[in-house]
């Protein structure tokens, strides 16, 4: 309430909604504003966040837009593009379309879900490491090296042998395996943050760790953390498509753009039928590339000492 | 950025003031801060396998009080341990030996029961050198100076922005600044604004840990006399710490001289601007630079070399071997601490030793006699003050100012 009383007195945010609804923080909507407006001008980014969020409507929209059922043997064996099936059939006659935009979804829940992990922990332990110091941040960044020394690919073999391998494995194992940059860089942010005068006078004010932790220290690395984030999310999306294409990943019947370049594995497949390994190779490289300009120019945008 | 802080209102000052009567502070005579030979070592790591190889003594059995309403100056040079003083008592850290108290109880204690350490740290703040950094660039100025006052109760959701315009009409900001980032400011305002972060929290003490050395000239005199006004129609309680000696002497009613990590020199701001005692001292305001072409060509005895370590601080006095006095005795014998002048209340004296500044008031012609009479509890004692006295007899600066001799001072 107050906040947005003041928002009227100072004529900030005078675009402010008047249906008494809370607004979170009345800096949010400048601060954003500001950051969307620095984005914008990266053009190049600006048309990977138009491409990206078209792949990711088409994704969440599979079920309404696809015109076949995925895993329905819809026509005729691997025949090539046509009016009926635009990006033509696969080996066994299902719909290449259809199985693309299921296997997006499940490509991109994948990389979100695995970010998403590693990123909660790799921040929880950047945090206690980096504020705590001594033998906590001790324990945790040897930790962190070894988790950071493990062949990734080894641990998915072990892993999928000892589970089995399947979407929510991989999600879990490429959270286990990505949360360690995150950790080091959150950490390297707090060691410098924890010094500044800003935390040392909340310190000083008696406010509770809480406060400090989460409402002074992770503020100030979002930014950061979320350009990483946004590379791991790339790389999530390419190693379950690296996985997946070796047969660790996503188990078929269900569709990933890794396990439908699997059939790229043969030689007959990659010479004579292009539509079956273009079309996810492809989306693969669009979507990638896409996320990461989108980080580049975040880190532009999320600079805050850049006034303009 | 003008400076209005002269015109704020009567009204908002009493605010914090009947708060205070309130809360029965601040009544007595009982000094507000009292801090005890307070100690601070930091470890320093080294070896193969990392161990603790020695200490950097940054303060070494320091000892003062700040009555209400005063003004403590703490000057010296780089590396004294000034800051770190001023650290301690907001409990940013904790001494390693020694002992704080505040209103005559041990800080220590108070924070040992968390209700009453929650009310403690709100009463000692400080006041941050860099005002670039003291201001979390990511909020705007009124969640920073919203969210401690909310926590403490200070304010209540109802009345915060009214209490947070009160105290920016102190600092003689407007209340528009609430809106905006840190980065929207300069140093100046920022400075203003740590000043009313500080003061939102209803502090009787605040630690000024060099708040205007990183200011431009014109606004550093600003800052002080908002300082200045603050301090006196709040009765705040200040501890400033600095090394330019003209700013702490223009708010300072009380100074306290530090070199290495140890007090050389304390007394009133005027007298020791007036007739400094202790070389240090003198070297120090012989640096100050005069504004006057006439005194270019003028002599002045600067001091030689480095400060010492702090890791391996000089045996006997910790200032001899950049003291133009000094002689053969002061390698391994550290001088005394001795109170002169014949006021008590406004000569220059040093500190740290209490048991001993108490018996050692003195007229300076019958100091020497006292000097070996006074505390003759054993004879170890006596000992050492007939090695003294042979020292002072040969301390040169004896022959042309005997108050010297009063005042080598630990």
């Amino acid at each position: 309430m107050i906040l947005r009383d003041m928002d009227r007195k100072f004529g900030y945010g005078a675009e402010g909604n008047g249906d008494g609804r809370k607004r979170p923080d009345i800096g949010s909507e400048r601060y954003l504003q500001t950051v969307a407006r620095r984005f914008l001008r990266h053009h190049l980014a600006t048309v990977s966040l138009v491409v990206l969020a078209v792949i990711v409507g088409a994704a969440i929209l599979a079920p309404v837009i696809a015109p076949y059922d995925p895993n329905d043997i819809a026509g005729p064996f691997a025949e090539g593009p046509s009016k009926a099936f635009w990006l033509g059939t696969d080996q066994i006659g299902r719909d290449m379309l259809s199985r693309l935009l299921y296997a997006t979804r499940v490509s991109l829940l994948v990389g979100v879900m695995a970010t998403l992990i590693s990123t909660v922990v790799g921040v929880l332990l950047g945090l206690v490491a980096g504020y705590f110091g001594g033998a906590a941040d001790m324990v945790i960044m040897r930790f962190t090296d070894m988790v950071m020394s493990f062949p990734y690919i080894l641990l998915v073999l072990v892993a999928a042998a000892v589970f089995k391998p399947g979407m929510w494995n991989i999600i879990l194992i490429l959270g286990f395996v990505d949360w360690p940059g995150i950790a080091r860089l959150v950490r390297g942010n707090v060691l410098s943050l924890r010094e500044t005068n800003f935390v040392k006078g909340n310190l000083v004010a008696g406010m509770p760790l809480r406060h400090i932790l989460f409402s002074e220290i992770l503020p100030n690395t979002v930014a950061p953390i979320l350009v990483y984030a946004t590379s791991v999310l790339a790389l999530s999306i390419l190693d379950e498509a690296a996985l997946s294409f070796l047969g660790q990943g996503v188990q078929p019947p269900t569709s990933s753009l890794g396990n439908m370049l699997n059939g790229a594995q043969s030689l007959t497949v990659l010479t004579t039928q292009p539509w079956l390994w273009i079309p996810p190779g492809l989306l693969i490289v669009v979507v990638v590339m896409a996320i990461n300009f989108i980080g580049d120019a975040l880190r532009d945008a999320l600079d805050p000492n850049s006034g303009r | 950025m003008q400076d209005n802080g002269s015109g704020w209102e009567k009204s908002a000052a009493t605010v914090w003031k009947r708060k205070n009567e309130e809360t029965g502070m601040g009544k007595d005579n009982i000094p507000l801060i009292r801090v005890e030979d307070m100690k601070k070592y930091y470890p320093v790591k080294g070896g193969i396998i990392t161990h603790t190889t020695g200490y950097v003594k940054a303060v070494d059995g320091v000892s003062f009080s700040v009555m209400k309403g005063q003004t403590l100056g703490l000057v010296g040079e780089s590396g004294c341990g000034k800051s770190t003083i001023g650290r301690q008592l907001v409990g940013l850290e904790r001494p390693t030996d020694g002992k704080i108290y505040y209103h005559g109880r041990d800080l220590e204690e108070l924070q040992k029961n968390k209700k009453e350490m929650r009310a403690v740290r709100t009463k000692l703040q400080m006041i941050f050198q860099d005002p670039y950094s003291s201001l979390n660039p990511r909020k705007h100025i009124f969640e920073i100076l919203a969210q401690p006052m909310l926590y403490h109760h200070i304010s209540e959701k109802e009345s915060v922005e009214e209490d947070m315009v009160k105290i920016l009409d102190m600092v003689g900001l407007p209340k528009a600044v609430l809106g905006r980032y840190p980065h929207e400011f300069s140093g100046g305002q920022r400075q203003r604004i740590g000043i009313a972060k500080a003061l939102s929290l209803n502090p009787e003490f605040i630690v000024c840990d060099e708040p205007v050395s990183a200011l431009d000239v014109s606004i550093q005199a600003q800052i002080l006399n908002l300082l200045k006004e603050l301090q006196k129609e709040l009765g705040l309680t200040l501890l400033f710490v600095g090394h330019g000696l003209g700013a702490v002497n223009y708010v300072s009613d009380k100074i306290a001289v530090m070199y290495l990590g140890k007090i050389v020199e304390y007394g009133d701001a005027k007298e020791i601007f007036r007739s400094p005692v202790h070389p240090y001292t003198k070297a120090l305001l012989e640096a100050v630079p005069i504004p006057d072409p006439q005194e270019r060509g003028r002599e002045r005895n600067l001091l030689q070399g480095e400060i010492g370590s702090s890791t391996n601080p000089p045996d006997g006095c910790r200032f001899h071997p950049r003291c133009p006095y000094a002689v053969e005795q002061c390698r391994y014998q550290p001088p005394r601490l001795q109170k002169i002048g014949s006021d008590l209340g406004k000569g220059q004296m040093t500190l740290p030793d209490h048991e001993k500044v108490q018996a050692a008031e003195l007229d300076i012609g019958k100091e020497r006699k006292k000097d070996v009479t006074v505390e003759t509890k054993q004879a170890a004692e006596e000992i050492q003050k007939a090695q003294e006295k042979a020292h002072w007899a040969a301390c040169p600066i004896v022959l042309e100012d005997r108050r010297y001799h009063a005042a080598n001072l630990e």
